[in-house]
């Protein structure tokens, strides 16, 4: 009874803010209520009519969303609402951009909560940028990843600290790895997931310089499987004259990651080939130059990236005899043992990513790819699907050193508070909100 | 309530596929409107569509509908109508060999799906325009109770881009919710995702 005379004083609330009133309505008092059938239509959504709609929304509406009412709070943070978002709506990966003394080494800021990353995130779907921090531990941090909805993060100071962290609620975990796995000269990460068991993959190839020279180099493959809870190094390799990268891949089962030749020349290396490791089979051709995968062009740097269950190569298209020009940005995707060339950046936006040295960053998901030169905080995107080229609005991050660079990675944005409960090791959390953890 | 002046006029007849005939279905809504509705129509709505599967039940009987009034059902109806109309553009999947005539009708397919999603997309926009926001909530719930996943995943998407860069009050307002939070609980939530509050609309 109470409940229908508020639900009246609701609607003559709103019926005097909008246009179109039926006269049916304004006619009736509170004891017409019980006689008309039709009024006693439940105008009160259900619940999972609520989820139904909060889930069309964009991330910062969801996360406002929890602010309208304990009810809603509970629907937006509930295991079934965040597991079941990415079936209602495909979601675009965000990108986060910030800035940073090197490309590859991060100076985090210290707050209270311990130390954070600041820098913008940018959603697609609503095409806006947001202040964000992400949340760190330790005082000199490395990227290493972002897959499947993990951003990983190395601890540089001691090398041997992995955090596993979900930007978006601000979650991160510390996970831990064997006391023999100290991070090398150059480490590449990627994990997979299985949502369907809640298992996962990690897998890492590490290099290590060998000797003092560019000569020697120790690459070692090390698997984790979430189920066996077991780290197993099913591959050591010494290579001469060649190393691992940074970055690696699994796609369908099959771990991918690029190998880079090192030269008098050209201490650094450039990617020469891509070679491939089984992860089902465990089969890895011990005489690595016959199974390399050449690259289809001289490549000045390159990106793996599993898009839809497709590798894909991202790559600056180098001169043969002059490594450090870089003519074009090329886009190929890998078909059976050859590259297939995908896309080539068309010269405008070439140009518009400004007169960068060799290097960009470039990491995507899905069916989208970011590439971000390290001068500027433009931010170019690649649709896979209408094979489109669209700049992203501009990103308000700042310089706060004249020398620093502007770098960036892409993540899926998930809402689950734990990436997946990763075994051992310490939760950091984010500040305890009002909320309801079902 | 006489029958024919509860009849919805529809500036859109479908044409009638040879052999389906003229088969209606007849609805009665709580405010006790009848509606008479071609077979096609009514069994999009997954509840008519049990209703007549699960009983030999005649045809010229009229279904309770006890949960949806007459406006409602009438734009429920015109947007299934509408729906299949475009959804009769495309044309039926071909087969699976790969000819090369084949090929040719795959791009015209293309173009085929191209098309409809045009002319989906300037409907939907033109039938929720004036709609208020309690017309729009009523309408979600006679799709829900009829069991229309399209109309339903429509609407949703569609009260969601009302109200997506609202504010939290509008929200409330929007869906005649009460907010419960203290100042302080609500205040937390705030800050702790400063980031989803800024650059909201004003009210």
């Amino acid at each position: 009874m109470e409940q229908k005379t508020l639900w009246f004083d609701n609607i003559a609330v709103d019926i005097k803010e909008v246009a179109g009133i039926l006269a049916s309505y304004s006619e009736l008092s509170g004891e017409d209520v019980e006689e008309n059938n039709f009024i006693s239509i439940d105008t009160y959504l259900p619940n999972d009519l609520f989820e139904r709609i909060l889930a069309f929304l964009p991330i910062a509406s969801i996360f406002r969303a929890g602010a309208v009412c304990k009810k809603w709070n509970s629907i937006v943070h509930s295991r079934r609402f965040s597991k079941n978002l990415s079936s209602i709506l495909s979601r675009k990966p965000w990108y986060f951009m910030f800035t940073s003394g090197s490309p590859n080494s991060y100076k985090p800021i210290r707050n209270d909560n311990g130390y954070d990353l600041i820098g913008y995130a940018y959603e697609p779907m609503v095409q806006k940028w947001y202040r964000f921090e992400l949340p760190c531990h330790g005082t000199s941090i490395c990227f290493i990843a972002s897959s499947c909805g993990f951003v990983c993060f190395m601890d540089n100071d001691t090398r041997s600290q992995l955090y596993v962290c979900n930007p978006i609620p601000k979650i991160s975990e510390k996970f831990e790895i064997p006391r023999y796995l100290i991070f090398s000269d150059y480490n590449a990460l990627a994990v997979s997931v299985d949502r369907s068991s809640q298992s996962y993959t990690i897998a890492m190839v590490m290099s290590k310089r060998a000797t003092h020279d560019f000569g020697q180099w120790i690459l070692s493959i090390h698997i984790y499987c979430s189920k066996a809870k077991l780290w197993v190094s099913p591959v050591t390799e010494t290579l001469m004259g060649c190393r691992g990268g940074d970055d690696c891949v699994i796609c369908d089962g099959v771990l991918y990651f690029l190998i880079y030749i090192i030269t008098e020349l050209d201490l650094t290396g450039k990617p020469d080939g891509l070679l491939t490791y089984n992860l089902s089979s465990q089969s890895f051709c011990c005489v690595l130059i016959n199974r390399l995968i050449p690259v289809p062009c001289p490549l000045t740097c390159g990106r793996l990236m599993n898009l839809k269950s497709k590798l894909v190569l991202v790559g600056g298209i180098g001169e043969q005899d002059q490594p450090s020009i870089i003519k074009g940005i090329g886009i190929w995707v890998l078909k059976g043992r050859d590259w297939e060339e995908f896309a080539l950046m068309p010269s405008m936006y070439f140009q518009g990513l400004g007169n960068f040295d060799k290097v960009f960053a470039s990491s995507g998901f899905d069916d989208l790819i970011y590439i971000q030169s390290y001068e500027a905080p433009s931010l170019l995107m690649f649709d896979m699907k209408m094979k489109k080229w669209k700049w992203s609005k501009k990103c308000p991050v700042s310089k706060r050193l004249p020398l620093q660079c502007f770098t960036g990675f892409c993540f899926e944005p998930r809402l689950e508070l734990l990436p997946l409960g990763m075994a051992t090791g310490q939760v950091f959390c984010g500040d305890p909100g009002p909320r309801c953890c079902p | 309530m006489a029958n024919g002046e509860n009849q919805n006029p529809n500036p859109n007849p479908i044409e009638a596929t040879p052999g389906a005939a003229a088969r209606t279905i007849t609805l009665k809504t709580a405010d006790g409107e009848i509606f008479e509705v071609e077979e096609a129509v009514a069994m999009e709505f997954g509840t008519v569509k049990s209703f007549f599967e699960d009983d030999a039940v005649s045809a010229t009987k009229p279904m309770p509908l006890p949960n949806v009034s007459g406006s409602a059902l009438s734009r429920v109806i015109t947007y299934c109508r509408r729906s299949l109309e475009i959804r009769s553009m495309i044309p039926p999947a071909t087969s699976e060999d790969a000819t090369a005539a084949e090929a040719v009708q795959g791009e015209g397919d293309l173009e085929a799906e191209k098309a409809a999603k045009q002319e989906r997309k300037e409907f939907e926009a033109e039938f929720l325009k004036d709609e208020s926001n309690e017309d729009v909530k009523e309408l979600i719930l006679a799709a829900n109770y009829l069991n229309i996943k399209e109309l339903l995943d429509f609407l949703c998407r569609s009260v969601a881009l009302r109200i997506q860069n609202k504010s939290v009050e509008y929200a409330r307002k929007f869906f005649g919710i009460e907010g419960d939070y203290t100042p302080e609980e609500e205040a937390q939530i705030r800050q702790e995702y400063a980031w989803a509050f800024e650059g909201v609309d004003e009210d």
